[in-house]
């Protein structure tokens, strides 16, 4: 039996399905683009001002390798060197302390002074002693200024180490030699800050006996007032 | 009419995707929320600022006079002589091997002083030195203030122990070496502000190595 054209009910029925499907089409048909262009607006869809992105293969900007300079071939500078007692400034700033017999002293400013073996190469070893009490730092202040100009005025820097009072480091100088340093600092006063920056430049040669020499200088280096203090 | 309804249900669906994917692209683009949480600018104040503390009346001698008579005298040693006039009659001390000190011979507490340092083991230009100063002052000194500067001197205000002082500073290079060698610093009251500004100057102009 055809209930379409008898059942009333029926006919009721059908008379508001028709708008009631193309509502839910409609319905449907919205929600699946919105939702198609959400995924697509994660991908291509730019909002806002352009911003750089990060870079990929390679995720860094590269450098084609930079060789050395060849270092000087003078013998590497030795621990256990003989020492002398050696006194700089006056006064009160008055430094004892004990220096590599036969070096040559010269002076690069009225607070700072040069050490260095007589007839060797530009580029080998070379020890530096300076004054600092003037500049009225710490300790702890006078490293973090050493380190941030190295990072900002040297290539290849590498902190090898630091201390409470003492920095290593590595870096490229300004004629392409690879050099090694170490630097000390003291505190003679007991006032809190830094008196004296010894530093001792080398070659990687040159290591064991740099770091010798400067652990020397510094241990035995004593203020007019006599006593050294430790961080 | 058998194709007419499919064609319907079709045309339905499509326009429900275009209307969909339009209102979705228009809500993104009034949307702000977009990427990470990131720093706004700040409004009244718009810059962090130190509250001002109480200020002292400063000491009542007179203003430190701009034509103060000044003599030669030489600091340092060897190749690192120097030679500097300075002003007549005040105290001289040593602060370090490369820093000495003037003060006038009945100088009060926060009255004025003259500082000179020799800075050419420092190794870097008066440019450096200058923008490390104020840095390193911004750090230190409570209140701290630029009131002028040029390319080699600064003006500035500070306070310290309640009190306002008023900072000149130079900087020479005495032989061409690029480096800053010398650096001359006045700091006294705001009375003093002409009579520093003058000294610094004069002193400046006249140091000389050797």
């Amino acid at each position: 039996m055809d209930q379409t054209s008898d059942d009333p009910g029926y006919s009721r029925t059908m008379e508001w399905r028709g708008p009631a499907v193309l509502v839910a089409l409609l319905a449907i048909g919205t929600g699946t683009g919105y939702a198609a262009a959400g995924q697509a607006r994660d991908t291509t869809l730019g909002v806002g001002r352009a911003v750089p992105v990060e870079a990929a293969s390679p995720s860094m900007p590269v450098q084609a390798p930079r060789p050395f300079a060849e270092d000087p071939d003078d013998p590497p500078l030795r621990p256990d060197l003989e020492m002398a007692p050696a006194t700089l400034g006056s006064g009160k700033f008055e430094i004892t302390f004990p220096a590599p017999v036969g070096w040559s002293l010269n002076a690069n400013a009225t607070n700072e002074w040069k050490w260095k073996k007589p007839g060797t190469s530009n580029n080998t070893y070379v020890m530096r002693i300076e004054q600092i009490n003037s500049q009225d730092i710490t300790i702890e202040d006078a490293i973090d200024i050493r380190v941030e100009r190295l990072r900002n005025e040297q290539e290849d820097v590498e902190i090898v180490g630091r201390g409470a009072d003492s920095l290593e480091y590595t870096y490229r100088s300004n004629e392409d030699n690879a050099r090694h340093s170490f630097m000390h600092w003291l505190d003679l006063d007991r006032s809190g800050q830094a008196d004296v920056e010894i530093v001792v430049h080398g070659r990687e040669r040159d290591v064991r006996g740099a770091r010798d020499l400067i652990q020397r200088v510094a241990d035995g280096m004593r203020g007019a007032s006599g006593e050294v203090v430790t961080p | 009419m058998t194709w007419r309804g499919p064609a319907a249900i079709a045309g339905l669906l499509v326009l429900g995707l275009v209307l969909g994917f339009g209102a979705s692209l228009a809500v993104a683009e009034r949307s702000a929320s977009d990427g990470a949480a990131a720093p706004v600018a700040a409004q009244s104040p718009s810059l962090p600022v130190d509250p001002v503390p109480e200020l002292l009346p400063d000491p009542t001698h007179p203003p430190l006079d701009a034509s103060v008579p000044l003599v030669r005298q030489s600091v340092g040693t060897g190749d690192f002589r120097m030679s500097l006039p300075v002003p007549e009659g005040w105290t001289f001390s040593t602060n370090s091997l490369n820093e000495w000190q003037w003060r006038p011979p009945d100088g009060a507490d926060f009255g004025y002083l003259l500082r000179v340092e020799q800075v050419l083991s420092n190794r870097r230009s008066i440019t450096w030195t200058l923008d490390n100063r104020i840095a390193e002052l911004d750090e230190d000194e409570d209140n701290f203030k630029v009131v002028g500067r040029t390319d080699d001197t600064l003006h500035y205000t500070y306070v310290t122990s309640n009190h306002l002082r008023h900072g000149f500073l130079a900087w020479r290079d005495l032989t061409g070496s690029d480096n800053a060698q010398v650096e001359i610093a006045v700091s006294g009251r705001a009375a003093d502000k002409d009579g520093m500004s003058a000294l610094v100057d004069r002193i400046a102009d006249g140091t000389r190595m050797g």
